[in-house]
């Protein structure tokens, strides 16, 4: 059949009418891939650090820098929510709902913050978890990711690391009834913990030693005494006594051991300011004697009316200057404290020991008043309460007293009833887990 | 084609062939000449383009820009003049015409009930007409701004349109405010929708997040710059917005030029704004009298007039000034405007003000009629104070007895003067768009588009507080902070830019001789450039000191964020006649936030729209004049914030050197959560046109929701990780009826009413129990005070326990024991009427959403004597409440024993639900403004050479005529229902230091030349 004139037309018709029917998707199937292309999509982000641009061996001082920063971090917000807000070292005057749910001690209603340092929203749990978990993240990956030539002082960094990860398990483990590690969902016994605490410090004293012999000897011989104190630490609190005395009794004398802080950035400030905002320091621990003379190891003072409560009677710690003062959390001194309560035959000598001699001592103490009043042998008994109580005031404000009404399960000077701000006052001796750990 | 587009058409380009035959030299006879003006009998404003013709002569000309017309040599007799313009109902009037002489015949006409030929901006190139689309969208045009006293756009689009609502500003100048088109569907992200200027995507982000400091920046956008707007509210009409457009689009288009002789627009406008009910609103705080021991009440707002306190009035009525001129002409190849704009506007606090320069311009080249360019350039300079923390020295007052006591002493006085002489706070703004479109048809049957453009905003933000400004030097007193820190001086440099590039094309052609096919692919980029500086110093050595360099302690920090988009769609649209129409489309988008383990995002579309009343069947039942019936469907998304899907560490100052630290735990897996939606609606015209109805059902599913879950903290990671494992649903119905009571003189009655239902739910949050609603983080991440995602119930709902019982303990001053709360019952346990439990075990028990479940909008308009116009407009909303912390701090959060002591149960609220006795409901009726516009007849104006003129005085946020909570349970005045913090997506809080909104009144003068 011959293909006519018209048939030619139709067809350029229905040609051209394809035509005009297909530039368009032909020319979307042009432009879809430009959706994937990587270049149009490629945006930056020069503030920040990716996961993955953390594995240069450069990098390996600035990750146990983190980690150090973090537990600092998590250590002040400790002595803060813990020691002083929980454990009752201070009362809470001002009534912000958030620290009354912890200060108060009512089971289901304590919720932990997630802010950061310095943060009214008392972020307890949060930032020494994640002080814990950067120490961890930092060992890791200078052992596992990095190539151990390039990174230098590899055993130093890492012995700080285990140390500063001992550390921040030894006190949440202490703190909170039970230990949660690395989101798992599966609580473990605090005895679990503070053995997972033990483990990190041996690690750490392994590789503080072999970095003895490096060119950061004496900074490793603080690790080294750090770990001993930590490691004695955690087996007093396991009962391991005689292992906690043969860490202890190998410290350096005088070895003291701080977290680090300063005034500013906020960052890098501790809140012990807040201490004296909406805390009253516990009577119990106002105008303390040893000797007939104010003890000047628990230095506190009543500033009278404060200014924006409008209460009475405010009692202020005087131990810490400012928010940039460093804290204290190892020292020889209570290297001899645990040795004083583990082996009761030298408690009476140790106590006078550290009555007579200030080394050791928080820096910013005025020393002038040493030597106190000696302790006199009451029998073991007395002398065994002694060095409890001594302990309280030595390392007033040094992060063990949760730890240590939890070993001699001795709560009587925990309040009870209802608090200065008229809010019944509940039962916990110990910080329940947050939920948030088992969504 | 529709009968009535199609016969409009021709006879325009009739009276339009006529029209240049009647300037056709050696044409002209003796005859006599018509002239007058055409304007909106709805507005007053003057209609440019409507045809004016004799029918019976084919004789015609169209108005110019000011409304005038002319028509020369028209024969003597008596002729039927006819007007007629798209969107507008014809009008005729008979005239007599005399050899040599001139009448004059002004028109006013009325807007037709439904506008089914108006072109609506949707994406694609040249535009849709209404009756095409298968959604509403709503418009809002130059005539209509005009006529109300709008100083900002949100006043604009929040008040008449039913689905989509203005959260009020603070009550500061410059205070910001958002907009929310329908109910808020996303648990974790904005919910605001996106704005577009002439195509450019511009960023509207909120600044700063302070109770009464954020800064808006939707107050950029001049009023008096705009020609329309066009608001498309949901995934079903906002497919080919793609993957940011689920919460809807604003669309706006700013005025260009116009062919025609130039003409000059100028308007000058005074007034006041003040704080309304002051006395009731900062005045009830409760104390025990030190000497009596009884339990009173004392008024801060009245005290602090005491000559021994401040011995003045706290507030002030703030002057407000605003100055705007334009013009606007051309050619047929060559069009302009220029518009500028001042605006200097006070607050009542006395510090608090915003003033701007507002300029624009827009150039037209139209070289052939297949061709067009299009320039348009805005800029922006203008500052800020907001009233910082003045309000809180009332409603947040630690301790009323301190707070009583006199100047000098540390009371409230000097709180309040502290904060006022010891601290600035400015924010500086600047912004600057620019927008370029080429349209070409390179055929008669294929056009395409491009549009380009920047948009460029920056805010400086300059904070001082000097030495000894936070004492005021005052011993005791420290008003600003307790840190004990001594002056402060803080900087914020934000620069935000974005970059639209926006190409698309359209190929017609038919079918069949009644079936055409329009086929629109097109491809957008888009990227958003974010730089902020923050500079610190504290702790001045010496008072002269005053910068950040001559600080003690400084800090830097410089942060920088980018997000880019990519999306190309493909639409096609078939109509049948011009009376059926069946639209396809699919969008496919990318973004840099998505998880490198996310493939580009895909989104749908389909929708029907089907003119019934042009069928031959149609029988105009029901006195049903038209009548189309409408439905959509169609996805679109929301995406994370930039870099949301990756694991970062931030650098911090680290114990000698620097260091990193965990800062987000991110998910390789995240992509956007995706809209998907179902629209059905109708528009009718009744009662010969004079009635226009509109309503639409719409349901809505999110899925992929994306939940800021919470990280489990021995993960190390602060935050949350967003993860896409929520659904939520939302649905509600919008109509609107607007109704020509009476259309003629003396007296025509104009009554619009729009009335919207919406609602939302919950159906799945991936396990979470209930999840805090928090602010999102470039909103500073602040937590929210008992609201909740809570599964099963509306987003952001307010729950808080509450106490039931609770008894005093013997002896004590104040301590209580036994403290029950509702145990809540319920499939989920959180309804409330729950058995009593003790608090400690009880859950937080469902009030009510937090977003309005209902709104109304009613204007009433009179025109007498076609010179003079009434507006009343009523607002009112309601179904959900709010959680006024701002009453919780006068009363219960700070004072310890010194309120309400002797009530049990509130001392047991106060244990355990400080914000329960503060939760209210926010159902109101407010008188929101009343306007008074007499337009100046032509005879006045002679003299002035102008050609138009209008005075129109008004009032705006008058009163709340009515709400369902006037106090709070415990007894405490609420100040306002629609106060909101500006920091949450949603709305529900009202945190301590919120100030109430202003009421306004002012006058303006508009003459146009």
């Amino acid at each position: 059949m011959k293909t006519g004139k018209n048939d030619i037309r139709i067809a350029k018709e229905r040609c051209s009418a394809l035509n005009r029917r297909l530039i368009l998707p032909l020319l979307l199937l042009a432009l879809v891939p430009l959706t994937a292309c990587d270049e149009l999509l490629q945006a930056e982000l020069p503030g920040q650090v990716t996961d993955d641009a953390l594995n240069a061996p450069e990098l390996a001082e600035t990750l146990v820098a983190g980690a150090q920063a973090d537990f600092e971090c998590g250590y002040q917000g400790h002595l803060l929510g813990v020691e002083a807000g929980f454990a009752n070292i201070f009362q809470y005057v001002i009534f912000q709902i958030e620290m009354i749910q912890i200060a108060n001690r009512q089971p289901r209603l304590i919720e932990y913050g997630a802010g950061e340092c310095a943060s009214n929203r008392d972020p307890i749990w949060f930032i020494m978890q994640r002080g814990r978990v950067q120490a961890a993240d930092a060992s890791r990956r200078i052992l596992e990711e990095m190539d151990a030539a390039d990174v230098e002082d590899l055993d130093f960094l890492v012995a700080k690391a285990k140390a500063y990860e001992g550390y921040a398990t030894q006190i949440l483990s202490e703190a909170w009834c039970e230990m949660v590690f690395d989101g798992s969902g599966e609580p473990v016994t605090r005895g679990a913990g503070m053995a997972q605490a033990e483990a990190r410090f041996t690690s750490a004293l392994q590789y503080a030693q072999t970095a003895l012999a490096g060119a950061r000897a004496a900074e490793a011989q603080d690790l080294l005494d750090l770990a001993r104190v930590g490691r004695a630490r955690s087996r007093l609190n396991q009962g391991n006594l005689s292992g906690a005395i043969t860490d202890a009794d190998l410290v350096t004398p005088g070895f003291v051991y701080y977290a680090t802080y300063e005034n500013s950035p906020a960052r890098r400030a501790s809140m012990v300011q807040r201490l004296e905002d909406g805390f009253n320091v516990h009577p119990r621990d106002r105008a303390l004697m040893v000797g007939g003379v104010p003890d000047p190891r628990v230095p506190v003072e009543n500033i009278g009316l404060h200014s924006s409560s409008g209460v009475g009677d405010w009692w202020v710690q005087r131990k810490y200057a400012d928010d940039g003062s460093d804290l204290p959390f190892a020292s020889w001194r209570e290297a001899q404290l645990i040795i004083a309560e583990a082996d009761p035959a030298r408690s009476v000598a140790i106590l006078n020991t550290l009555r007579s001699n200030p080394a050791g001592l928080h820096s910013e103490l005025d020393t002038s008043a040493w030597p106190l009043a000696p302790y006199v042998d009451a029998g073991p008994a007395a002398n065994a309460l002694a060095v409890i109580e001594e302990r309280r005031r030595e390392l007033y404000l040094q992060g063990v007293e949760m730890g240590d009404d939890q070993r001699t399960g001795n709560y009587a000077g925990w309040d009870t009833g209802s608090s200065p701000v008229n809010a019944p006052i509940g039962t916990l001796t110990c910080l329940p887990l947050p939920e948030v750990e088992f969504f | 084609m529709s009968r009535s587009f199609c016969s409009f058409t021709k006879r325009a380009v009739g009276v339009l062939a006529m029209a240049m035959l009647v300037g056709a030299p050696g044409l002209s006879a003796q005859g006599g000449t018509i002239t007058g003006r055409v304007t909106d009998s709805g507005t007053g404003e003057p209609i440019s383009t409507a045809q004016i013709f004799i029918a019976e002569l084919n004789l015609g000309a169209l108005t110019q820009a000011n409304g005038n017309y002319l028509l020369l040599n028209v024969p003597a007799g008596t002729r039927t003049l006819t007007v007629q313009r798209i969107g507008f109902r014809e009008a005729t009037a008979t005239v007599q015409v005399a050899a040599g002489q001139t009448v004059v015949r002004d028109f006013l006409i009325a807007a037709a009930a439904i506008q089914l030929d108006e072109v609506i901006v949707t994406g694609t190139a040249g535009g849709t007409r209404r009756r095409a689309l298968g959604n509403t969208v709503a418009r809002i045009d130059a005539g209509t701004l005009a006529v109300r006293p709008v100083t900002r756009i949100e006043e604009a689009v929040g008040s008449g349109i039913p689905g989509v609502r203005m959260i009020l500003p603070a009550g500061s100048a410059g205070g910001a405010s958002e907009i929310r088109i329908r109910s808020s569907n996303s648990l974790s992200l904005s919910a605001g929708p996106l704005i577009y200027v002439d195509g450019i995507r511009i960023s509207t982000e909120r600044e700063f997040a302070s109770r009464n400091g954020a800064t808006s920046r939707l107050q950029d956008i001049d009023p008096n710059s705009i020609e329309s707007i066009e608001i498309i509210k949901g995934p079903a009409a906002a497919t080919l917005y793609g993957t940011e457009a689920s919460n809807g689009v604003v669309q706006i288009i700013t005025k260009k030029g116009v062919e025609g002789e130039t003409t000059f627009e100028a308007s000058a406008e005074v007034g006041v704004n003040w704080q309304p009910h002051p006395s009731e609103n900062f005045g009830l705080h409760w104390y025990r009298d030190p000497a009596s021991g009884e339990i009173v009440n004392h008024n801060m707002y009245e005290l602090l007039k005491q000559p021994e306190h401040l011995g003045r009035d706290l507030w002030q009525y703030g002057p407000i000034q605003r100055y705007n001129l334009n013009a606007r002409g051309g050619t047929s190849l060559f069009r302009y405007f220029a518009g500028i704009s001042r605006d200097d506007t006070e607050g009542y606090s006395r510090i608090d003000y915003t003033e701007s320069w507002n300029s624009q311009a827009s150039i037209t080249v139209v070289p052939t009629e297949s061709l067009s360019f299009t320039l348009n350039a805005s800029r922006l300079a203008g500052s800020t104070r907001s009233p910082e923390a003045l309000i809180c020295t009332l409603d947040c007052f630690a301790n009323p007895i301190q707070a009583r006591r006199v100047r000098g002493q540390g009371g409230a006085a000097d709180q309040y003067l502290g904060k006022l002489r010891g601290q600035t706070d400015i924010r500086f703004r600047t912004r600057t768009t620019w927008s370029a479109q080429m349209t070409h048809s390179l055929t008669d049957w294929l056009t395409h588009r491009i549009t380009g453009g920047v948009d460029d905003s920056g805010l400086l933000r300059e904070f001082f507080v000097p030495l000894g400004g936070r004492g005021f030097g005052l011993p005791g007193v420290n008003v600003l902070g307790s840190n004990g820190r001594e002056g402060d001086r803080s900087i914020w440099d934000i620069d935000t830019k974005t970059r639209t590039v926006d190409y698309s094309a359209t190929a017609t052609f038919s079918l069949t001789d009644r079936l055409n096919s329009a086929t629109s692919v097109g491809l957008q980029y888009f990227e958003e450039d974010r730089t902020q500086l923050f500079l610190q110093g504290e702790e001045f050595a010496v008072a002269a000191l005053e910068t950040v360099s001559g600080a003690n302690e400084r800090t830097a920090t410089e942060n920088f964020l980018e997000n880019v988009t990519v999306g190309t769609f493909i639409q096609n649209e078939f109509s049948w006649q011009d009376r059926i129409f069946l639209t396809g489309a699919v969008r496919f988008d990318d973004n840099s936030a998505f998880g490198t383990d996310f493939n580009a995002a895909v989104y749908p579309k389909a929708s029907g729209s089907w003119v019934i009343s042009e069928e031959n069947f149609w029988g105009d039942p029901l006195g049903l004049d038209e009548l189309r019936l409408r439905g959509a469907w169609g996805k679109s998304g929301q995406q994370p914030d930039a870099f949301a899907a990756s694991r970062l560490y931030t650098p911090i100052t680290g114990p000698g050197q620097g260091a990193l630290t965990p800062l987000a735990i991110g998910n390789p897996d995240l992509g956007p959560e995706v809209g998907q939606e179902i629209e059905l609606g109708l528009d009718g015209s009744l009662l010969n046109d004079r009635m226009g109805v509109e309503f639409t059902w719409y349901s809505r599913v999110t899925n992929d929701a994306i939940v800021a879950a919470p990280v489990r903290p021995s993960i190390g990671f602060p935050g949350v990780q967003l993860v896409n494992i929520g659904k939520t649903s939302s649905w509600g119905t919008e109509t609107s009826i607007n109704y020509q009571v009476l259309t003629q003189n003396p007296v025509r009655w104009d009554l619009s009413l729009a009335f919207a239902t919406m609602g939302n739910k919950i159906d799945d949050m991936g396990g979470l129990d209930a999840l805090l609603v928090t602010a999102t983080a470039s909103q500073g991440g602040m937590r929210a005070r008992g609201q909740f995602h809570i599964e099963g119930y509306p987003v952001a709902g307010i729950f808080e326990k509450e106490v039931v019982s609770a008894d005093f303990v013997s002896g004590s001053s104040g301590a209580v024991t036994n403290v029950m709360c509702d145990g809540g019952t319920g499939t989920r346990g959180r309804d409330m009427g729950g058995s009593a439990v003790p608090c400690s075990d009880a859950p937080e028990v469902f009030f009510g959403p937090g977003d309005p479940t209902w709104q109304v909008h009613l204007n009433s308009a009179w025109t007498l004597f076609e010179d003079l116009r009434l507006s009343v407009t009523l607002d009112a909303q309601g179904g959900n409440y709010l959680n006024g912390d701002y009453i919780a701090g006068q009363n219960t959060r700070h004072a310890e024993k010194t309120v309400k002591q002797d009530d049990a149960l509130w001392q047991g609220f106060r244990l355990f639900s400080r914000d329960g006795p503060t939760i209210y409901r926010g159902d109101f009726l407010k008188l929101r403004e009343v306007s008074l516009r007499y337009t100046i007849p032509p005879t006045l104006l002679g003299n002035l050479g102008a050609s138009s003129a209008s005075i129109v005085g008004s009032v705006y946020n008058i009163a709340t005529l009515w709400a369902a909570d006037r106090e709070t349970r415990f007894g405490q005045y609420i100040w306002d229902q629609e106060m909101q913090s500006p920091n949450f997506e949603y709305m529900g809080q009202v945190p301590g230091g919120t100030p109430p909104p202003m009421s306004r009144a002012t006058v303006r003068v508009n003459v146009a030349f």
